[in-house]
């Protein structure tokens, strides 16, 4: 049995009552929704508003999922992405900002690659955080790549199925929020740039 | 490989799954190989990221909220229906109550078996007995008995006083029943009349 059919089995037995069944559901899958959520906002209480309404309406009566259009977990996501998708309108622009989660604080704790260059130089010092914080003051379409296929690890075709593009149109954004990247974490901190390059005696 | 095909497939698979004889032409374009490995940096950073929060997950009072919402929306089986109730006392009563009476029905079963049935016999029966007193023979084919005969006596009596047996065909005899000589032995089924008292006044072999 695929995860995908255990996810349709669960839902069924959720539907009729069973509690044990909707939290198995839950915990599976509550998890990339919020980090989905989580690294598109910036926010962790909009995640967590996006996490419970998607599972709300897994919940609710007119929940519109048809196993033979598609994976439960595609489907779930796919809401998770409307709430995301309108938060950010309200927002118009996106936020422009950091993290505003105590995951913050924890992922200073990470220990980073060493790294020679001054991009590898500016994600080693400054820790995680500056490259979270570049990938979320990505544009929208550029940020959801990043995150689907960097951060979430799916492969471009699922990727492609969820966002409702061609694979060759996720390659492509892929790309250039790459290049995005790279030039933002260049641009904002250019002091940490000319201290590794200090550091390794080019400029002086 | 020129520039423009190297970019591109790097652009196409990324710097950490570039494939080997791309790899080949970094040793002879500084521009690509720092390009490269700047990308490179990138992804591996981007790796990093996804492995500490892969266990980034909701808070669990989303989850408690989500169970609160689900037990009060979701479909429950009903359960069974609880039996009525009966007072304490009539718990116990009605098992003991059924028990007596049953007993007592098998009682009466066996009183009535035993007892001699009550003067009833139909009002044809009886007009025809008493028109025919001096004859010990009546119409329906009931004999008088010889006892009942001579006391000229009659009771009101009904069909529910007709009673069926099996007896030795040696005792219609001794009720002074006409048998004939080859059929003394065995026995034989018959109606008794019974009068009050369920004195028999009459018999009929049916036979």
């Amino acid at each position: 049995m695929t995860s995908a059919d255990w996810d349709n089995q669960l839902l069924v037995r959720m539907r009729s009552g069973e509690e044990a069944a909707f939290v198995e559901l839950y915990r599976k899958l509550q998890p990339s929704i919020y980090r989905f959520a989580l690294h598109m906002t910036g926010s962790r209480s909009v995640a967590e508003d996006v996490t419970q309404e998607t599972f709300l309406a897994l919940i609710g009566d007119d929940f519109g999922y048809l196993p033979e259009r598609g994976t439960l977990a595609g489907y779930l996501f796919g809401v998770a992405r409307k709430l995301v998708l309108r938060y950010l309108e309200r927002m118009q622009n996106g936020p422009e900002r950091g993290f505003d989660s105590a995951e913050s604080g924890r992922q200073e704790r990470t220990p980073a690659a060493s790294f020679s260059d001054p991009v590898a130089g500016l994600i080693e010092r400054e820790g995680l955080e500056e490259l979270r914080r570049a990938v979320v003051s990505l544009p929208r379409r550029y940020r959801e790549v990043v995150v689907l296929c960097d951060l979430q690890e799916i492969d471009y075709a699922d990727a492609a199925s969820l966002l409702g593009c061609p694979v060759g149109t996720v390659r492509s954004r892929l790309h250039r929020a790459r290049a995005l990247l790279l030039d933002k974490l260049q641009r904002r901190e250019p002091r940490y740039r000319v201290r590794s390059l200090t550091a390794a005696g080019s400029l002086i | 490989m020129n520039c423009d095909r190297f970019r591109k497939q790097l652009s196409e698979f990324g710097a950490l799954d570039v494939p080997g004889d791309a790899l080949a032409h970094l040793g002879t374009c500084a521009g690509c190989a720092v390009a490269y490995q700047r990308q490179r940096k990138l992804e591996t950073g981007l790796k990093q990221l996804a492995a500490a929060q892969a266990e980034w997950s909701a808070p669990a009072y989303v989850e408690a909220a989500l169970l609160e919402r689900f037990r009060s929306e979701s479909p429950r089986p009903a359960p069974p229906a609880p039996a009525p109730q009966l007072p304490f006392l009539f718990r116990f009563r009605i098992p003991a109550l059924l028990a007596a009476g049953a007993l007592a029905a098998a009682l009466a079963l066996l009183v009535i078996a035993r007892a001699p049935q009550s003067a009833h016999i139909p009002e044809k029966a009886v007009s025809q007995v008493a028109e025919t007193e001096d004859d010990s023979a009546v119409d329906n084919g009931f004999i008088m008995l010889p006892y009942f005969a001579n006391s000229g006596e009659v009771a009101n009596t009904s069909e529910d006083d007709v009673v069926r047996v099996v007896m030795p065909r040696s005792a219609l005899v001794s009720l002074g029943v006409p048998v004939t000589d080859d059929s003394t032995s065995g026995s034989v089924e018959a109606e008794l009349l019974l009068g009050q008292g369920g004195v028999p006044q009459a018999v009929r072999v049916l036979e």
